[in-house]
């Protein structure tokens, strides 16, 4: 099919356009919204679309706002027809055919309609033109191109195939179907309930089988046991017989058997006599030898305790020696004591009289040293100027003076020089001048100088003076009441006083140092004290003592306090040998006499029981003497003698008459007896259970039933069987049938896959290979040596690859009623490397086949070489 | 003195290779065909009547099978002597013991269960001697046992009814429970006995030759082997001669056979002979193919088979004996004609069938499915 024309008017923005196609690539180029995807969708529903058709799709082609038919009109060349086919859609529809070649003719309305799609249909793979289209905004990957028949065909064609017909599809459905009879799509068996019935009957017919052997072995041992129960009927009499017999030989043995246990129950209290009277003899035999056997050990204890009295004795006597020895040497201590107590006594006296010298002398210089302080403070007492004082009294002199001569000096000076000798009274104080002398006085005061019968002369002194004057008097009074206060008469008593108070403190501390140095620290009094305490002890020892050997010194008393602790410590040590030996003496008495006290208790108590003995053996005699006893037990012993004899004889009888055997026999009779009563009745009641089991099986039809099953076996295996036979040979056919197409797919897939490596070189280098499954979908491409899914290449490889399949189908079954391949706006995610690869194979596929291509950049196309280019 | 000898009546028997249908319709023909020989006994003036053992195919037996063979037995005009035999013995499950067919069966119907000679009811000088089978495997020949104590009778005749093999017939002479034949023939020589009703052969057989030691063969035919069954023999003992007419009381058939095809011819032949038949319905048969065919008459016999078999009681191919080779020839390839893979896929089954059944078969369900051997 070629198109070679197409007309649009007043579809959608389009108000009238015509285009005129390449016999190789057409580009029509056109910005957006121009109306380039209008033309692939006029071209399409012009061959599906009805004029007459109100579907959506339909309706939406008028032009928004207006109210005028839609109109495409397509000149196509298709196999051998060259027709003008037109058609007005929504208003004033109309349809139009005009054929060209090879005959003229012209239809209008649905005629036309009809015919264009039969031409379409007979003369392109409209699967194949669908999937060829590559429609604006859709994903251009993969490509569907299994439906087509027609590439199939070339395919096959190509491949060398024999020519592939209608036939085979027809063929291959009903294999499916008549599989799907037999098989699920997973391939499971469709007849497992045929299986499972055979089983279920297999399992019946088994159970019956079952049902029916244990039935037959019920009626083997329901006559099995039908003749033990004859046998034991047949023998039970027999066995009564037997029994009845051996009864009455066990009788007599039993009436024997009686009159021994008679016998012997007679027996019994004589033996019993008998056995009581040798008891008693024997007793008295054993009360007469333990007697005898109690003296001997009775002398035997007695000499035993000779000895130990004679060992206390001893030790007795040694104890007593020792206590003695004890007694003397305490008398030698004691003495020795007094003696060393005397010499310390002595030692002491001495030592105490010695003492008591030193401290008397000492306490006379104490006296001497006492009685010198005691003076000294006497004198110093008087004085009572120290050394402050005396200062105070200098300073207080030495102010008066100062005061007098700054009076003098400030005083007026009155002078008055006797020409004779004269007596006045200055100031109440008889003044006596001798002629040629002078008196000088400063005039400090009023001074009156009343001279007797001639004048009372008084000058009076300035206000200055005055002061100064009284300034004196103040000093003069200071001075004069220190003075007082020391009880000295003037500044020289003061300073004499003062000096000899010195003297007397330093006396004063020297006679007190003595003094200390004499006690040297003790207390006078204590010292004293000890004075009189060793007074006392001196003045009394003499006396007490006696004077006789009051030794002299104190060596002597050292030498003889030795000598006596010597003898002393002698004394003592002989003591405490002594003493311990003595100890050791009576332990070895005590324990001898806890012996000897022991044993003798010991003979007490066997002595007593002896006699106890004696008096009761002597007692029994007297009620019973020996020989009685001796007379009774054998009188007892001749009385059972003849027991004995008869018990023999009858003993004798018995074991002739064999009663073990006899007994053995009984029982075993009776146990044969019971044991087939017991048989037989057990017998009849199983007889009775199977019995009444048959009886029951009986009405159940078993065997019929198990008929029934093996029938209903047969049958089902049967038709299982012709079943399982059908389907393997459907199984078989479509397992083989399958791989065939298969295998053929495979051949079909090897020139498309050859022509898309040809073109994808072209783009994706020298060493592209492409994987096509055998619905010929690209599984997987190869690119320098790396083999990626076709899943997962990019969107830009998807599209390149999609494009180049297109256009290697189309080449294909280009010789057989091509398609044109239509591309609307592609290739919008390759590079410009890409873009040059896809226009080269645009290029060379559109020397083969028709080619559309609509874009509104038509940059991306401008590397396909040979082109027809329409702009809208 | 006229009576009919029957036997092998096997009452309850089922026939695996039959259809349910036709299993039940066969049931049906025994029950019937007690009712035959009571209207045979009838129509022949037989005075009584004497099934010479397995009577019933098994002791255990369902009701409704019993009490329909009871209820045709009570039709029965004349006394009838039953047999235990090896089928339904006289043990302790026996089904003359069940409490139906004590219940039912009528007073005419004698049971035979022990060798005490019975004369028979409203027959003067007539005595019924039988040997009962009391287990499926008695230890010794029954029939000598009933004769052990049995001494001539002069004036009464006597039947003896026995069951089980003769040795001269019987392929294991050892086996206990065989008869011993010149015992009967003894006893028929000192006339002992006048007359011994043997029973177990299926097949219509008179032993010795003298007429009067037969089996009856079965009133209807249980298996394929058998010659002469669907009969009774209908005997009259007049003063010393003995008269016997076979009696028909059955018309089901079971035939097996050998069947070459080797052409068109051949399956012509075949099925004209199959149309032959009377009352299909009531013939059984299985047929082992032989020879070599290709596919087209491989399905003209399969379909031919097919549709048969709907109309016969029972239509089977012997595998056992078939050995039919199917080859495709070229007849095949060009009835059919196939192309691309699906010729591909005939020509990989083609050489597979050589030695492969079910790629024979798949080749035959293609060439069905291509629309080979289709009514033009």
């Amino acid at each position: 099919m070629k198109l070679l024309e197409l007309t649009l008017r007043n579809w959608r923005g389009v108000s009238e356009t015509s285009i005129r196609f390449a016999e190789g690539v057409t580009l029509i180029e056109g910005d957006n919204e121009i109306g380039k995807s209008s033309l692939v969708e006029a071209l399409r529903m012009l061959f599906r679309e009805q004029d007459s058709s109100k579907k959506k799709g339909v309706k939406a082609v008028q032009p928004v706002g207006t109210d005028v038919g839609s109109f495409v009109e397509a000149e196509v060349r298709c196999g051998e027809y060259h027709f003008i086919y037109s058609k007005t859609y929504n208003k004033k529809t109309a349809t139009e055919l005009r054929i060209l070649e090879p005959v003229q003719e012209q239809l209008v309305g649905g005629d036309a309609h009809n015919r264009a799609w039969g031409i379409l249909e007979g003369a392109i793979d409209i699967a194949l033109w669908d999937a060829l289209l590559v429609e604006q905004g859709k994903e251009i990957g993969g490509v569907k191109l299994s439906d087509s028949d027609g590439l199939a065909r070339a395919l096959d064609s190509a491949a060398g195939g024999a020519g592939a017909s209608g036939e085979e599809s027809a063929l291959y459905d009903a294999v499916q179907a008549e599989y799907g009879r037999y098989f699920t799509r997973t391939g499971k068996p469709r007849f497992g309930s045929e299986q499972e019935q055979v089983q279920e009957y297999a399992n019946r017919v088994e159970r019956l089988g079952e049902q029916l052997r244990e039935l037959e072995d019920d009626v083997h041992r329901f006559e099995s046991i039908s003749a033990d129960i004859q046998r034991l009927q047949r023998s039970l009499p027999v066995l009564e017989q037997s029994l009845e017999e051996q009864g009455v030989r066990w009788q007599a043995i039993s009436s024997l058997q009686a009159r021994l246990a008679a016998k012997e129950e007679e027996g019994k209290p004589l033996r019993q006599l008998l056995a009581n009277a040798e008891t008693e003899l024997a007793r008295r035999h054993q009360a007469v030898a333990d007697i005898s056997r109690r003296r001997a050990v009775l002398g035997e204890r007695r000499e035993q305790l000779q000895p130990l009295a004679q060992k206390v004795a001893e030790l007795e006597a040694n104890v007593k020696a020792g206590a003695e020895l004890l007694k003397t040497l305490h008398g030698q201590r004691s003495s020795l004591r007094q003696t060393v107590a005397q010499a310390r006594q002595d030692a002491d006296y001495l030592s105490d009289s010695a003492e008591l010298s030193r401290l008397q002398q000492l306490l006379e210089q104490v006296s001497t040293r006492r009685k010198e302080v005691s003076t000294l403070h006497k004198a110093l007492a008087d004085v009572r100027i120290d050394s402050a004082g005396r200062k105070a009294v200098q300073a207080a002199a030495s102010a008066v003076e100062v005061a007098c001569k700054t009076r003098d000096n400030a005083a007026t000076r009155l002078t008055i020089a006797a020409y004779r000798d004269a007596q006045f009274v200055l100031n109440d104080e008889p003044v006596s001048i001798v002629a040629g002398e002078q008196i000088s006085r400063s005039l400090a005061e009023t001074l009156a100088i009343d001279i007797p019968e001639l004048a009372l002369m008084t000058i009076a002194p300035t206000a200055g003076t005055s002061e100064l004057a009284a300034e004196v008097a103040a000093q003069q009074r200071q001075l004069d009441e220190l003075l007082a206060r020391y009880q000295v008469p003037d500044v020289e008593a003061a300073i004499s006083a003062d000096e000899y108070r010195e003297d007397a403190s330093r006396s004063l501390r020297a006679a007190r140092q003595r003094l200390e140095d004499t006690l040297q620290g003790a207390d006078e009094e204590i010292l004293r004290d000890h004075v009189v305490r060793l007074r006392q002890a001196c003045e009394g020892y003499p006396g007490l003592r006696g004077l006789a050997s009051l030794p002299t010194s104190s060596s002597d008393v050292a030498n003889r306090l030795e000598q006596a602790n010597e003898a002393l410590e002698a004394v003592d040590a002989e003591l405490e040998q002594e003493n311990t030996q003595l100890e050791q003496q009576r332990e070895a008495l005590a324990q001898e006499q806890a012996a000897q006290l022991g044993a003798s208790t010991e003979v007490n108590a066997l002595d007593s029981v002896l006699q106890e003995k004696e008096t009761m053996l002597a007692s029994e005699r007297n009620a019973a003497p020996d020989a009685a006893l001796e007379e009774r037990v054998a009188a007892h012993a001749e009385k059972v003698d003849a027991i004995n004899r008869e018990l023999q004889e009858l003993r004798q009888q018995l074991r002739v008459q064999d009663p073990d055997t006899a007994k053995v026999l009984l029982d075993n009779a009776t146990q044969a007896c019971r044991r087939a009563g017991k048989d037989l009745i057990d017998r009849q009641q199983e007889q009775a259970i199977i019995r009444s089991r048959l009886d029951r099986a009986q009405a159940n039809g078993l065997f019929e039933e198990r008929e029934a099953a093996e029938q209903a076996l047969a049958e089902a295996r049967e038709q299982l069987c012709a079943t399982e036979r059908r389907a393997s040979a459907v199984q078989l056919l479509w397992r083989t049938l399958n791989e065939h197409r298969d295998a053929s797919r495979q051949a079909y897939v090897r020139p498309l896959q050859e022509g898309i490596q040809s073109l994808g070189k072209i783009v994706f280098g020298h060493d592209f290979e492409v994987a096509l499954d055998e619905d010929w979908t690209i599984l997987s491409c190869t690119r320098n040596g790396r083999t990626v899914p076709f899943e997962s290449l990019s969107v830009g490889a998807r599209e390149q690859l999609g494009i180049i399949t297109r256009l290697a189908a189309a080449r294909i079954i280009a010789d057989s009623g091509g398609v044109p391949v239509i591309i609307d706006d592609a290739l919008g995610f390759a590079d410009p490397t890409r873009l040059q690869g896809m226009g080269a194979v645009i290029a060379a596929a559109g020397r083969d086949t028709q080619v559309v291509i609509l874009t509104c950049t038509p940059g991306r196309f401008m590397y396909v070489g040979d082109v027809g280019v329409v702009r809208l | 003195m006229k009576f009919i000898h029957t036997s092998d009546w096997q009452i309850g028997m089922t026939r695996a290779f039959l259809s349910h249908e036709a299993a039940a319709r066969y049931s049906q023909a025994r029950i019937d065909s007690i009712r035959t020989l009571g209207e045979l006994a009838q129509a022949q003036g037989a005075q009584f009547m004497v099934v010479a053992g397995d009577v019933f195919e098994s002791n255990q037996l369902s009701r409704q099978t019993l009490s329909r063979a009871l209820d045709a037995l009570n039709a029965v005009p004349v006394p009838v002597f039953l047999l235990p035999g090896n089928h339904d013995p006289l043990d302790a499950s026996s089904i003359f013991h069940s409490e139906t067919f004590r219940g039912k069966a009528g007073d005419h119907i004698v049971v035979i269960t022990d060798s005490q000679p019975v004369a028979v009811p409203g027959v003067a000088n007539v005595e019924i001697v039988g040997a009962p089978w009391f287990s499926k495997r008695p230890a010794a020949d029954p029939c000598a046992r009933a004769l052990q104590t049995l001494v001539p009778a002069p004036g009464v005749s006597r039947i003896l009814v026995g069951h089980g093999q003769v040795d001269s017939l019987a392929p294991d002479k050892s086996q206990p429970g065989v008869i011993e034949q010149a015992l009967l023939e003894q006893a028929l020589a000192d006339g002992t006995v006048n007359y011994v009703a043997l029973g177990d052969r299926h097949s219509l057989t008179n032993v010795g030759g003298n007429g009067r030691l037969c089996y009856s063969g079965a009133p209807l035919v249980t298996d394929f082997d058998e010659v002469d069954p669907n009969k009774a023999l209908l005997v009259e003992l007049e003063g010393g001669s003995c008269r016997l007419t076979e009696l028909v009381t059955g018309h089901w058939q079971f035939q097996a056979l050998q069947q070459p095809i080797n052409n068109r011819d051949d399956l012509i032949v075949f099925a004209r002979w199959l149309d032959g038949f009377q009352a299909k319905e009531c013939t059984v048969l299985k047929v082992g193919f032989t020879g070599s065919v290709n596919l087209a008459l491989a399905a003209e016999l399969d379909i031919l088979m097919q549709e048969q078999a709907e109309v016969f009681a029972s239509l089977k191919r012997r595998d056992r004996t078939t050995d039919l080779a199917v080859i495709p020839d070229a007849l095949d390839d060009s009835t059919i004609s196939l192309s691309g893979y699906a010729d591909s896929t005939w020509k990989a089954l083609l050489r597979r069938s050589m030695e492969d059944e079910t790629a024979t078969d798949a080749l035959r369900l293609m060439y069905r499915l291509a629309g080979g051997g289709r009514a033009p």
